[in-house]
């Protein structure tokens, strides 16, 4: 009798605990993040993922390492359509107005105001509000910056001094310092004074700094046909007709990986490469190494680049519950600084960067501490679906063709202009 | 009345045989290209929603320069690796055509970068054929030449590449040509020889007509490979520089999942789809004629 | 080709030597580079031998991914595709080649169509309808899209053809059924065909890196070669000595296999010389 009863409340609690659910279990929510960094980033990333976990137990987060980055871009495209899509994902800058155009994005607003977040602590020029140029519409927060970078000029500081030669602060000292740093050998030459992928991103920051900009003041035309090409004509006679400038080889990131191997080879004096770069830069460079601002010629100027935090909109509540529970916790003064410690990115959270911590860290390595000063010279994107298309279609894949001397900078950008214009109206 | 059965009953077999294969081709083959014959009448970035435009991505693409280089260089990539490969293929395999234990070593060497993957030979390759430190130049300088940059020169890029897949693939070939040389009867030589005939003629008139299976099967499998050939461009040269490298595969990726431009992309995969179905044809009736077929059994 | 003449034989073989030099000497280059460090490997002019050899880049190699399970994967992938090619494209390549039936043409061409067609052109609809029935990242995503070759059942039947029906004949009169026909008498004798196929199959698919990194979206089932692809870093300096220590992993298992392999191979060739 006694044992059927014992039985029986055994049981019934066994039900009770079934039917009430995970939550009462203690399962924690999961959600799924896809990330595409390599090498130390992906290590801190992963680390950082860990970590999350490990502090709590109501959330867990199941990091997805994607590999190439477009590759991912792709594949989210296709999740998407197919409901199968991760809950947080991270995307460059110039793809968001696109993507939230397309309705791929959850609103962050509700989600900043019921956890308290404070959207001041965040750098101002590396959040969302900073990065665009709305042209006076309104846009709502969908982005938290997560790895934000800048680009910067690395110089070989041994190479400098053995000649003499100050760091340079604007195109015309850039030229003049390139010609004293290039060394030749007969045909060969062992030392470049200068070395930069022919990428949109430096491209964008001369652009600017050539007193230019992307679109026309009500963001409806390209604007940057005579700017842009002395940007690109300065290049293309540094290249061609001083020969001090080398162009690296291969496309897209083979391109940045030639620059900075020349650089810790001492293949090249002078380099403009991100940011994100000097922490592996720092380890592997065999001589004293300085950072500056990009040079100016009417101004300084230049871009802010990596990647932010977005939320898939189609992802469930709880899942997102998890996703915004991981990127405020990422976001948090302690975390934003030991990544950007430990991969090289700026960081994010301003109170952080005030704080004794962080003061300390600069002063021990000033090299780190450009980027964050840069910031006040960063140029806005403007936030058009077109940019995307703008950057990867027009600008980044036509910009070789005058340094290798298969088209004039004129017809180049000449036609650059007329697809930006067409990609604008809509075509 | 036994025929109508007979022939019944191998309509049955004949489907039932063939019925898994048929659908998996339809399935994984056949409806991607409908799809994208569907697609190509689109512009759609997979997010938004598609937008009918009728024609004109097959006007855009016939219009632009860009996609007639790329065919241009599809064109001269394959003709280039198959012509080559197949050449020094078969020149190998004649030298090799011994049971020596050398041989069989070089023929070991030789084979070894076939079966080693693209990635690794594609990263290998990058490097050794960079124009500071790769060990070509390198190599180049001690024969007094000076450095080329071998995969950023517009002209040259396309035909380093040609290059460095007949490297890898080389061992392919060698291998099939000298099954074929194996597979021919020494009494053919023997009787050769006593009629007279020197090593060109043996070549000429036994050994390379007893060689169009070989040669042929050789040619569709590395015309098809080649038409084919994605990881060397992506991982090497991304179609650069300035599309010199560009070739079919490739170009309707970058279209498809660097722009995602889906629409286009799946317009290009018609217009070389057709233009390949048309090669094919034309080839099928050219070989039909010349092939040998050596009875067996 | 031999020739009698020393002189023309010592220039042959020096050709043929410094052909096969040519051709593993950047295998060696890769063996060797994965022992170098960071320092070693950008070196210019770059050294030959790494001294001291740094073997724990293998340990990092090895430890940045789940590599015993990416092993496994690539094999099940690789052979489980190989053996369903094979399989239906024997029975296919038969009903092709010796039987007569409505439609058998135009079926014939469908396949040899399919033969044009590359994976990036598949990937976008075969992703959705995989996606759709929720077959991504699984086995069944990496092996059914190329469960079929146009090209394997194209050339089996090529050798199937060249069968004289008269072996057939005796077969059937014997009693065989269907399938003995084609798996004991016709298979034997398309071996060298078969194995050449099915060299090129194995080759393909075990390098394969775009199909799984499309189907692919975590550890469970990616392949060897994403594997060490993704030991690549965006942007920095290339970690060429992890690299290529990865890229040994890739490469050692189809080497090794190979050379234990090379006599059987090349043998099975010599099955169709006339006795």
């Amino acid at each position: 009798m006694k044992t059927r009863t014992l039985l029986r409340c055994a049981l019934a609690t066994a039900v009770a605990v079934a039917l009430a659910g995970p939550a009462w279990a203690g399962e924690p929510i999961t959600a799924t993040f896809w990330y595409s960094y390599g090498g130390k980033v992906r290590q801190v990333t992963e680390e950082m993922v860990k970590k999350f976990n490990g502090s709590q137990t109501k959330y867990r987060i199941d990091g997805s390492f994607q590999g190439d980055y477009f590759q991912a871009l792709a594949k989210i495209r296709a999740a998407i359509t197919t409901k199968t899509a991760p809950a947080i994902f991270h995307v460059i800058g110039e793809a968001m107005p696109d993507l939230w155009q397309g309705g791929m994005f959850e609103n962050l607003e509700p989600y900043v105001k019921s956890t308290g977040v404070k959207s001041e602590d965040f750098v101002q020029a590396l959040s969302q509000h900073g990065y665009f140029d709305y042209y006076g519409k309104s846009v709502p927060l969908f982005a938290i910056p997560f790895n934000r970078s800048m680009p910067v000029m690395y110089y070989n500081k041994d190479l400098l001094d053995a000649k003499g030669v100050k760091v340079p602060t604007s195109w015309d000292e850039l030229r003049d310092a390139a010609t004293k740093l290039t060394v030749r050998e007969g045909n060969e030459v062992k030392t470049w004074g200068f070395e930069v992928p022919v990428d949109w991103w430096f491209w964008h920051g001369l652009l600017y700094q050539a007193g230019g900009s992307l679109l026309s003041a009500d963001g409806k035309q390209a604007g940057f046909r005579q700017k842009g090409g002395e940007a690109l004509q300065y290049w293309v006679d540094m290249v061609n007709k001083h020969k001090i400038m080398k162009r690296p080889g291969g496309k897209d990131y083979n391109a940045w990986e030639v620059t900075n191997t020349d650089f810790i080879n001492q293949k090249a004096a002078m380099i403009f490469t991100s940011t994100a770069f000097v922490n592996y830069l720092t380890e592997n460079v065999k001589f004293k190494m300085g950072t500056a601002f990009l040079p100016k010629k009417e101004k300084f100027a230049a871009p802010t680049g990596g990647t932010f935090f977005v939320m898939i909109k189609d992802a469930t509540p709880a899942q997102k519950e998890a996703g915004w529970a991981f990127i405020k916790w990422m976001s948090e003064p302690s975390q934003a600084v030991y990544w950007s410690q430990n991969t090289g990115y700026i960081c994010t959270n301003e109170p952080a960067i005030a704080g004794a911590e962080m003061q300390k860290f600069y002063k021990e390595n000033p090299n780190y501490r450009v980027a964050y000063e840069q910031l006040k010279y960063a140029q806005r994107m403007p936030f058009t679906p077109a940019l995307i298309r703008i950057q990867r279609e027009v600008i980044q894949p036509n910009l070789e063709a005058p340094v290798i001397g298969l088209k004039t900078v004129d017809e180049t950008m000449a036609a650059a202009e007329k697809a930006a214009n067409d990609i604008l109206a809509g075509k | 009345m036994g025929w109508t059965r007979l022939i019944r009953r191998q309509t049955l077999l004949g489907y039932a045989l063939i019925l898994p294969s048929m659908a998996f081709f339809f399935i994984f083959y056949i409806y991607p290209v409908v799809y994208s014959f569907y697609l190509s009448f689109f512009t759609w970035d997979m997010l938004k929603p598609k937008q009918f435009i009728a024609l004109r991505n097959y006007q855009e693409l016939l219009g632009t320069e860009e996609f007639r280089e790329v065919l241009g260089n599809t064109l001269t990539y394959s003709l280039g690796v198959v012509g080559l490969a197949m050449g020094f293929g078969l020149f190998l395999a004649l030298l090799l055509n011994n049971r020596t234990k050398l041989s069989s070593l070089f023929q070991a060497c030789i084979f070894t970068s076939y079966i080693v993957s693209w990635v690794a030979v594609s990263l290998l390759w990058i490097w050794m054929l960079d124009p500071q430190y790769g060990l070509v130049n390198y190599l180049g300088s001690f024969l007094g030449m000076s450095p080329v940059d071998w995969l950023g020169n517009h002209s040259l890029a396309l035909w380093t590449l040609v290059g460095v897949t007949v490297w890898k693939v080389i061992g392919y070939p060698m291998i099939i040509f000298l099954a074929g040389l194996q597979s021919i009867s020494q009494d053919y030589y023997e009787a050769a020889s006593l009629d007279g005939a020197g090593a060109w003629h043996r070549f000429r008139y036994i050994t390379w007509p007893l060689l169009t299976p070989t040669t042929v099967f050789l040619f569709i499998t590395l015309t098809i490979a080649t038409f084919q050939g994605f990881d060397i461009v992506n991982i090497m040269t991304q179609g650069g520089p300035v599309h010199a490298t560009s070739i079919y595969v490739f170009y309707i990726y970058e279209q498809a999942f660097h722009y995602f431009r889906i629409g286009r992309a799946s317009a290009a995969v018609m217009i070389c789809f057709g233009l390949i179905l048309a090669l094919t044809y034309a080839q099928h009736r050219v070989f039909r004629r010349k092939v040998h077929y050596t009875q067996v059994g | 080709m031999t020739s009698k003449n020393p002189l023309l034989r010592i220039a042959t073989i020096a050709l043929l030597a410094g052909i096969a030099l040519a051709e593993v000497f950047p295998y060696f280059w890769i063996a060797t580079t994965s022992l170098k460090d960071l320092a070693g490997v950008i070196q210019f002019p770059p050294s030959l031998l790494p001294i001291p050899p740094h073997w724990e880049n293998y340990a990092q190699a090895w430890q940045s991914g789940p590599f015993p399970r990416y092993l496994v994967n690539n094999i099940i992938t690789t052979f489980g595709i190989l053996a369903i090619q094979l399989f239906l494209g024997c029975l296919a390549a038969y009903a092709f080649s010796k039987l007569q039936f409505p439609g058998r043409d135009l079926c014939f061409f469908l396949v040899i169509s399919c033969l044009m067609v590359p994976p990036q052109i598949r990937f976008i609809p075969i992703y959705i309808m995989l996606a759709k029935v929720s077959l991504l990242n699984t086995y069944w995503a990496l092996i059914l899209p190329y469960a079929t070759s146009a090209l394997g059942t194209f050339l089996i039947r090529e050798a199937f053809n060249s069968i004289s029906d008269d072996v057939l004949d005796a077969a059937r009169i014997d009693g065989a059924n269907v399938l003995q026909i084609i798996f004991r008498i016709m298979v034997p004798i398309a071996m060298p065909t078969i194995i050449a196929f099915s060299l090129f199959s194995v080759v393909y698919h075990w390098n394969d890196y775009f199909w799984p990194l499309v189907v692919t979206t975590n550890e469970t089932v990616r392949t060897l070669p994403l594997g060490v692809a993704l030991l690549r870093e965006e942007g920095t300096g290339s970690r060429w000595h992890i690299i290529m220590a990865g890229n040994m992993f890739v490469v050692m298992p189809m080497i090794v296999t190979f050379l234990l392999a090379q006599r059987h191979i090349i043998r099975a060739f010599t099955f169709a010389s006339p006795k």
